[in-house]
């Protein structure tokens, strides 16, 4: 399992894990970031920790910290190259 | 406060799912209480007609889900909850579903079907759907909920008539079918959300204009070209669109008021109070119109457009490394206008200790009300050289007194943060909606609105406190000798008064810096509006006029002042928290006495430690 934080741009992940503060794993999962999630992290803040995240239809900008985290899962490359015209689906 | 006549709606929805516009759209201008930049922060009430029907719809700050995270949300779920004093139980709830966002929209819906009211949907941003070619079945999504669902154009008002229609009719709203029941967990809605999604939206294409734009805005080099563009933009507007403006308002109130003295030495106390007390109360009000609206326009544009939260992903790594975060930059941004509306709208900031610290440090950026006063005395004591043979210096220092007040705001949050506002540092999130071009009414709507609650707030405070000043400085009367001029006579007035030796008895703390009793009487006028320093020092120095930019003025102040006082006073207003409007705000915003009097009394020190440091070295560099 990785950290988001630790997720190149450009890359597709699942996410296994929410952890921290029960309003932020709550408001996590209201956004739609809930377990086996498919997000691919669009890019990285130049200027620090932020990054820009999409899943579904959504675009967020997102910065945790150490003691909130999303624990995620690398997914084969290809997955998010077969169809890059489409939307991102939810769950693969 | 609305009579219960007529039903309530309480209008709900998803952060930038359209709210606002549908709103105004449907009432009109009639709203009771502005909003403010990214939020609509307090219940705002318009009434909706249609033939002889009306309801009064309810705009509420936007949520995710009825399980509040931040001061706004609280706020949208007491009224749901019936436990607003004013509004009482809403008959009804209009929810918001954003097409391009269904899927949130539909998890607020599960929880909301749940109260057991009836309820209306309006489906926005249908054209943005048809744009990505998407399919969208509203019949299917109407079986499926149970209530009546209206596809609104909220642009060009297709569907506006319909849902009024339906609006006034809430005897024959239907109350939905609860799918997903009360006590399930958040990823059981989301389940359900994401299914009714998948049956009612189809062949969702990626937004690929926003992707595109995407790639400007937010590349590590492009976009901070862009970032740096916008905000020269936002700066320059206000000095050469709003200046003037403000300076013809300046000199329409002193035009009326020297027309209502007329040739009178000594005007009659009544004739004395209408124009220099009630007159020019009122135009110090009115000269910040142009600035906030201005501001107000420009912010709209940003926010409606989707860059805001683009540019509050970009400054947030920055703002982050100071203990705030990237919703903090709205206020902040703001606050360069005015303290208040910047102050207000903090209230999007989900975590409570970064939420005081924003409000805490935005009365140090520097406001409008400061300008006339730097202007003033930088055109009387900064040579007008130039640097390197392109800027001048005069623009050079003023210059470095808006972004030394940035820099110095962005410390003392640090050190807020660090010491009395320590909490774990909590993550930072903001939706990106995707790119839209903003329709101008909704903007001038908006901007109006922000402006008119700026004056509602501030407008009084300082309306009254400058007929207290008034008062302060014209009494007790002295009569004039035949021999003098009224410029004279106006200051022999003010040197008798109760100012004068309330001036005179404060003026001793100022010692460490030089300043005399007249610089402090401008001080303590600043209270009312800073730029009063201004009125003041003409009246002091027998000049007449008001205007910085008036030479006779500034030669008085280079006869009267050291230039090492002059810039102590500059660096003194740079940091000093006199305004009577925003210690208003400050203690309604941070329910305090104790957090509004320690902002006082930080930024006093502050300014007194900043213009004793700035007398001696300067005295030192310029002997």
């Amino acid at each position: 399992m990785l950290s988001l934080e630790q997720v190149e741009a450009g890359h597709v992940v699942r996410i296994v894990r929410l952890a921290g503060s029960q309003s932020f794993v709550e408001r996590m999962k209201e956004l739609g970031l809930v377990y086996d999630t498919v997000v691919e992290v669009v890019r990285r803040s130049p200027l620090g920790r932020t990054i820009q995240l999409r899943y579904g239809t959504s675009h967020i900008a997102l910065r945790l910290s150490r003691n909130h985290m999303i624990g995620v899962e690398p997914l084969h490359q290809q997955i998010a190259s077969v169809q890059p015209e489409r939307a991102l689906d939810y769950v693969v | 406060m609305q009579a219960r006549s007529i039903p309530h709606v309480a209008l709900v929805g998803v952060p930038n799912s359209g709210k606002t516009t549908l709103f105004n759209s449907l009432t009109g201008q009639r709203k009771k209480v502005a909003n403010y930049p990214g939020v609509t922060v307090e219940p705002s009430v318009g009434i909706v007609r249609q033939h002889a029907s009306a309801i009064a719809l309810v705009d509420l700050p936007g949520v995710y889900s009825l399980s509040p995270k931040s001061t706004d949300e609280e706020i949208t779920l007491r009224v749901l909850e019936g436990a607003d004093p004013h509004l009482g139980s809403p008959d009804g709830v209009l929810l918001i579903l954003d097409a391009t966002n269904l899927e949130k929209g539909l998890l607020l819906f599960s929880q909301l079907a749940s109260l057991g009211k009836p309820m209306l949907v309006a489906l926005t941003m249908i054209d943005e759907v048809k744009r990505r070619s998407a399919m969208l079945d509203d019949i299917q999504l109407e079986a499926t909920l149970g209530v009546k669902v209206i596809p609104i154009v909220g642009v060009k008002g297709i569907g506006i008539t319909e849902l009024r229609s339906e609006l006034v009719n809430i005897e024959h709203w239907r109350t939905p079918f609860v799918h997903v029941p009360p006590d399930a967990t958040i990823e059981d809605r989301i389940s359900w959300a994401r299914l009714v999604a998948a049956q009612v939206l189809r062949e969702v294409h990626l937004d690929e204009r926003s992707e595109r734009i995407d790639r400007i805005v937010l590349h590590p080099l492009w976009g901070m070209v862009v970032f740096v563009l916008i905000m020269a933009l936002i700066f320059q507007s206000i000095f050469t669109w709003a200046q003037p403006v403000m300076d013809w308002i300046d000199y329409g109130f002193s035009q009326l008021r020297a027309w209502m003295v007329g040739d009178a030495i000594a005007p009659p106390l009544w004739l004395d109070f209408l124009a220099n007390g009630i007159v020019a109360g009122v135009g110090s009000v009115l000269v910040f119109a142009p600035q906030i609206f201005v501001l107000m326009v420009l912010v709209t544009i940003l926010e409606d457009s989707g860059y805001l939260a683009r540019a509050a992903f970009f400054v947030d790594a920055i703002l982050g490394s100071f203990g705030l975060q990237g919703r903090s930059f709205i206020p902040l941004l703001s606050s360069y206008a005015c303290a208040i509306p910047g102050i207000l709208s903090a209230r999007m900031i989900p975590s409570h200790a970064e939420r005081m610290a924003t409000i805490l440090v935005a009365p140090l950026m520097t406001c409008s009300a400061r300008l006339p006063v730097y202007t003033l005395l930088i055109a009387a004591f900064v040579p007008p050289v130039l640097v390197g043979g392109v800027i001048s210096l005069q623009a050079l220092v003023l210059g470095g007194l808006y972004l030394a007040a940035a820099v110095v705001g962005l410390c003392v949050a640090w050190l807020l943060r660090k010491t009395v506002l320590s909490s774990d540092r909590t993550p930072f999130f903001l939706e990106f909606p995707p790119y839209r071009v903003p329709h101008w009414r909704n903007v001038v709507v908006r901007a109006y609105g922000r402006m008119q609650d700026f004056f509602q707030t501030a407008g009084t405070v300082i309306l009254a406190l400058s007929v207290v000043l008034w008062a302060l400085a014209s009494f007790p009367r002295v009569e004039p000798q035949p021999t003098m001029s009224a410029d004279h006579y106006r200051r022999m007035q003010l040197e008798q008064s109760y100012a004068a030796k309330l001036g005179k008895a404060i003026a001793p703390v100022f010692a460490p810096m030089h300043f005399d009793w007249q610089v402090t009487l401008g001080i303590i006028g600043s209270f009312a509006a800073r730029e009063v320093f201004v009125s003041v020092m003409g009246q002091l120095y027998a000049v007449g006029g008001d205007d910085p930019s008036n030479l006779g003025l500034q030669h008085a102040l280079q006869r009267q002042l050291q230039p090492p006082v002059a810039f102590a006073v500059l660096a003194f207003y740079m940091f000093a928290l006199q305004c009577m409007s925003t210690i208003a705000v400050l203690r309604r915003e941070t329910g305090s006495w104790r957090w509004t009097a320690f902002a006082f009394a930080y930024m006093l020190v502050l300014a007194y430690g900043a213009a004793a440091l700035t007398y001696n070295i300067t005295s030192a560099l310029l002997s």
